[in-house]
């Protein structure tokens, strides 16, 4: 066994105050500790970008790191997105068919919702920025299609 | 996989870190951004008993740069190298950082610890060498500086003492008439390279080719210069630099037992790299004069 290790840590908005054993990852941290299931282990070698979550407002590869590692920051996994509706990323992702069997799904939403909160000026090449992502069975198509929409300004409903 | 059992330690500080790694030894192992350490530790191809976590370690954050160059703390992470103001002065750096992995991955892995992990197909370390960085090494027994060619050795080796932390690295900056290439083929963006070249070549005002270096990676065997290349790049130089010329003298010294494809893949990049070198000196001659 290895010695737990104290940790205080932010998962979506709930302070979590414990220990954990040290060599615990985050992913493991997240469904095992949180039980936060939405987020999903993959390769567990940071190829396949399933495990994705936004550690201080960036997206990592949960697997690629400790629990340990996240004392101090504030996480936030895909439960994080819906409220009582789904949010405009989800139901765009649902509009453009950018699922099909959703394992790769709660990655992409995290990478995604990190492209839409730092959308200033500059051009954003979203094919380069899911690029760390796997999908096997959607393709690649309709998923970029839904994040371009989504990235897109409101459109005014038709009076 | 999981990790194999270890003792967790959190640096307060690089002594902290440094007192640990005394204690331990090479049964201890720095994390820093984990890219590369924590793969192997999930596929259990290294197990350390003790790890010692740098990545908030406020004083490894630092990225500064100075008149003399670019210095690199061991938790700084590419991400905060690309967004730090002055990296637009070091744009083969940042042209290097954009070759590795994806977004996430960038978001956490750290340039030094790419550099000290030396793997064969790093591009830090290639950009590292290529500008004949400064390594700063730190131990409970004082701090040393390297130059990078004494520091890098075989795949995955380095000439670190087993108590010994790399604090920093310093990418000097080149002055007028300097010109870098960067260059590497994949065949996913993000994957690991086929084969990469960097290059760094001194030029006098007139065009005459006084210097260079010569990478090449992930081009089989570890991140490595070539001199015999380097020598006849400069000794045929003395009318400017031939691009056709210094692309061959790259392929001849890195791929003497390549297959064709990788020969010529080589020859190819260090053209792309040595064509970049060719252009960027006039620009910073101009820049240097505003």
């Amino acid at each position: 066994m290895s010695a737990p290790v104290s940790l205080e840590i932010v998962v979506n908005g709930a302070t979590i105050d414990g220990r954990v054993d040290a060599r615990t990852t985050l992913a493991d941290f997240i469904r095992d500790g949180c039980g936060l299931v939405g987020t999903k282990i993959g390769c567990e070698h940071g190829v396949c970008g399933s495990c994705t979550v936004l550690v201080d407002d960036l997206p990592v590869r949960s697997c690629l790191m400790l629990a340990a590692s996240a004392h101090g920051s504030t996480v936030r996994t895909v439960e994080s997105l819906a409220g009582v509706e789904l949010s405009d990323l989800q139901k765009s992702f649902r509009d453009n068919h950018a699922l099909q069997c959703g394992f790769c799904t709660p990655g992409l939403l995290m990478t995604a919702q990190a492209l839409l909160e730092s959308l200033g000026n500059e051009e954003i090449d979203v094919r380069e920025a899911v690029s760390g992502h796997i999908c096997r069975c959607t393709g690649y198509e309709p998923i970029i299609t839904a994040i371009e929409a989504a990235m897109r300004p409101r459109q005014e409903p038709a009076p | 996989m999981k990790p194999a059992p270890f003792t967790y330690h959190r640096a307060e500080a690089a002594a902290h870190a440094v007192e640990v790694l005394a204690q331990f030894g090479d049964e201890a192992r720095i994390l820093a951004g984990g890219q590369s350490l924590l793969p192997m530790m999930n596929l259990r191809i290294v197990a350390p008993s003790h790890l010692i976590d740098i990545s908030k370690t406020a004083d490894l954050m630092a990225i500064e740069a100075d008149a003399q160059g670019l210095e690199v703390g061991a938790a700084a992470t590419y991400r905060r190298v690309i967004e730090y103001g002055a990296i637009g002065q070091f744009p083969i750096i940042a042209r290097a950082i954009s070759h590795v992995g994806h977004m996430p991955i960038r978001n956490r892995g750290t340039v030094v610890g790419s550099i000290a992990h030396n793997d064969p197909a790093g591009e830090l370390p290639a950009v590292a060498l290529a500008l004949g960085a400064e390594v700063r090494l730190k131990s409970v027994r004082g701090s040393r500086s390297v130059l990078i060619d004494d520091f890098l050795a075989e795949a995955y080796t380095t000439t670190i003492s087993d108590d010994e932390l790399v604090e920093a690295v310093r990418f000097p900056r080149s002055g007028a008439g300097t010109g870098h290439g960067f260059s590497e083929y994949s065949r996913r963006p993000g994957d690991y390279a086929s084969a990469g070249v960097a290059c760094q070549v001194h030029s006098h005002e007139s065009g005459v080719v006084t210097g260079c270096r010569v990478v090449t990676f992930a081009a089989g065997g570890p991140v490595r210069r070539h001199h015999a290349a380097e020598e006849r790049i400069t000794a045929e130089g003395a009318t400017g630099l031939d691009v056709g010329l210094a692309a061959q003298a790259t392929a001849d010294s890195a791929t003497a037992d390549h297959d064709r494809y990788h020969r010529r893949l080589i020859q190819h990049l260090a053209a792309d790299a040595f064509g970049q070198a060719a252009s960027s000196p006039r620009g910073s001659r101009r820049k240097m004069n505003r």
